[in-house]
């Protein structure tokens, strides 16, 4: 067997290995979207085929050109670094917030209209689970009528400013790199760590130009499988 | 520094996986066609004066769905087939500038704004065309062993081998390319302060350049720049459209893709008319339609 053909073969078997590792982990939600979980085990599936023909010898292989070598980076860093998703840390995301309007839709069920200033545990029987992109929307399309709604959402806390809290969702179109962060604005006292994922169930303060979240309750949570929104 | 890492570690991982299905695709489809239609249909559709061939193999290319992952194989095996270069990176441009997923991609990021759709279209339309014309017209050619490399040893076997071969082959070659790219981006994005093009929006001639130097330096796939450009509400529109025509020509990866493949004096030529025609294009379709 030539030396090329193993060098060539390994390589393209060590991606696609990489490859399947990350989605059979479900850690490939960290990175892109969930729609890109088949066509990257498939891409997988078909380079370490390809990796085995060439170090078989199965199909002639020709020269191993020299960029190759840097596709030893990406192995290693699936393989290896294989960092988390995004974080209110990153900041390095373009800021959804103030900026465009929030396109989006949202259904509100008629047993999450509990009324204004509703009771805590009213709310948290008949909320809806909605995320921060939809409470912006909701709060510009719906007005004064979202103000007796019941409201669920899970994120991100930021407490970066000092002088108000976020709650934070990164949106993502094809991958993190092109990551949007919707944020919403926290009312009232939110227990928890600067990054960590809370559940917090509350309503609208009715702000209507800085909409923003008055928590009744907050539940920190794991990570969720999928950390980001996607339209 | 940990965070700043751990960023970039996550940028680049996210390009790198978003791009391989798209270039496994890409390869695949383009050392399957060239290596399975037979030289004389190529002559047939593309080997016709550069003025009718030009044109014909953007629009051919505008059907096609690829990524700009793909460019640089497709081209190169066109090339490779007997197509005028020139042509064939028009075709090849076209691809992930024009396809109608980007299309439907930008409708949607522009909540169905038809206006922008269309100066999108004509403004990448017109710029593939620029970068085409001014290659024939100044005869920059990649040299012919940029344009044969992969030919360097002869492969044996029947048509399914090669069209194996050439697979493996570009494979091999063009991710690790994008590896390269998708570091060099990441790293930009890591580098860059948050909010520096905030400070650019307001004035008209300074916010196209520094929209056309974003989109080189993000490198975002065609597909989802739309959404992204979308987000820059504080930019005059113009400036916008310039951020989307300019992602599928010219950015950071394919720079160093078409530097690697075409060698040096032609990645300077597609970087160069690739920006003139880019801008100058949108700057033209932008106050026409937008």
């Amino acid at each position: 067997m030539k030396r090329s053909s193993l060098l060539g073969g390994l390589t393209l078997v060590g991606v696609g290995a990489a490859l399947i590792s990350v989605v059979v982990s479900g850690e490939n939600l960290f990175y892109v979207r969930a729609n890109m979980t088949l066509p990257l085990l498939l891409a997988g599936g078909f380079m370490v085929l390809l990796g085995l023909a060439a170090m078989t010898g199965v199909v002639p292989s020709g020269h191993v050109p020299f960029s190759a070598l840097g596709v030893v980076v990406p192995i290693c860093f699936l393989l290896l670094v294989r960092p988390g998703p995004l974080t209110v840390d990153t900041g390095l995301t373009f800021d959804g917030y103030g900026r465009e309007p929030i396109r989006n839709s949202v259904v509100i069920p008629g047993s999450a209209v509990v009324g204004v200033d509703a009771p805590a545990d009213r709310i948290a029987e008949h909320a809806v689970t909605i995320d921060p992109s939809q409470f912006l929307y909701a709060a510009e399309q719906f007005g004064d009528r979202f103000e007796r709604v019941a409201v669920r959402m899970i994120g991100q806390v930021d407490h970066s400013d000092p002088d108000e809290s976020r709650l934070v969702r990164f949106r993502i179109m094809c991958c993190a790199a092109d990551a949007t962060r919707v944020s919403v604005r926290l009312a009232g006292t939110v227990d928890a760590d600067n990054g960590e994922w809370v559940e917090l169930t509350g309503q609208w303060d009715g702000d209507v130009d800085d909409p923003g979240f008055q928590v009744i309750s907050v539940k920190v949570i794991d990570q969720p499988a999928n950390p980001y929104l996607s339209t | 520094m940990g965070q700043q890492f751990d960023a970039w570690a996550t940028l680049f991982n996210a390009m790198v996986l978003q791009a391989v299905p798209f270039l496994v695709l890409g390869v695949v489809l383009s050392a399957a066609v060239v290596t399975l239609v037979p030289p004389r249909a190529w002559r047939w559709v593309l080997a016709r004066p550069l003025g009718v061939a030009i044109p014909a193999a953007a629009a051919c290319g505008a059907l096609v769905p690829g990524c700009e992952c793909t460019t640089v194989p497709v081209a190169s095996r066109l090339a490779q087939r007997g197509v005028a270069f020139p042509a064939a990176l028009a075709f090849a441009l076209a691809s992930p500038a024009l396809n109608p997923i980007v299309m439907f991609a930008t409708f949607t990021a522009f909540a169905g704004q038809g206006s922008m759709v269309a100066a999108r279209f004509a403004a990448s339309f017109m710029a593939v065309l620029v970068v085409g014309a001014y290659l024939a017209a100044s005869g920059i050619e990649p040299p012919a062993k940029a344009r044969h490399h992969h030919h360097h040893e002869p492969v044996g076997g029947g048509r399914v081998a090669r069209v194996v071969n050439a697979a493996q082959h570009d494979l091999l070659h063009t991710l690790g390319l994008v590896a390269l790219g998708a570091g060099v981006a990441a790293s930009m994005r890591v580098v860059l302060p948050a909010d520096w093009l905030l400070a650019l929006s307001g004035n008209m001639w300074v916010a196209v350049p520094a929209m056309a130097a974003l989109a080189v330096v993000l490198a975002l796939c065609s597909e989802s720049d739309a959404f992204v450009a979308a987000s820059f509400v504080l930019f005059p529109p113009t400036a916008v459209l310039v951020f989307m025509v300019v992602g599928p020509i010219v950015d950071i990866r394919l720079l160093i893709m078409y530097r690697s493949v075409f060698g040096g004096r032609v990645a300077g030529a597609i970087a160069g008319f690739g920006l003139f025609g880019a801008i100058s294009a949108s700057l033209v379709v932008g106050l026409l339609l937008l």
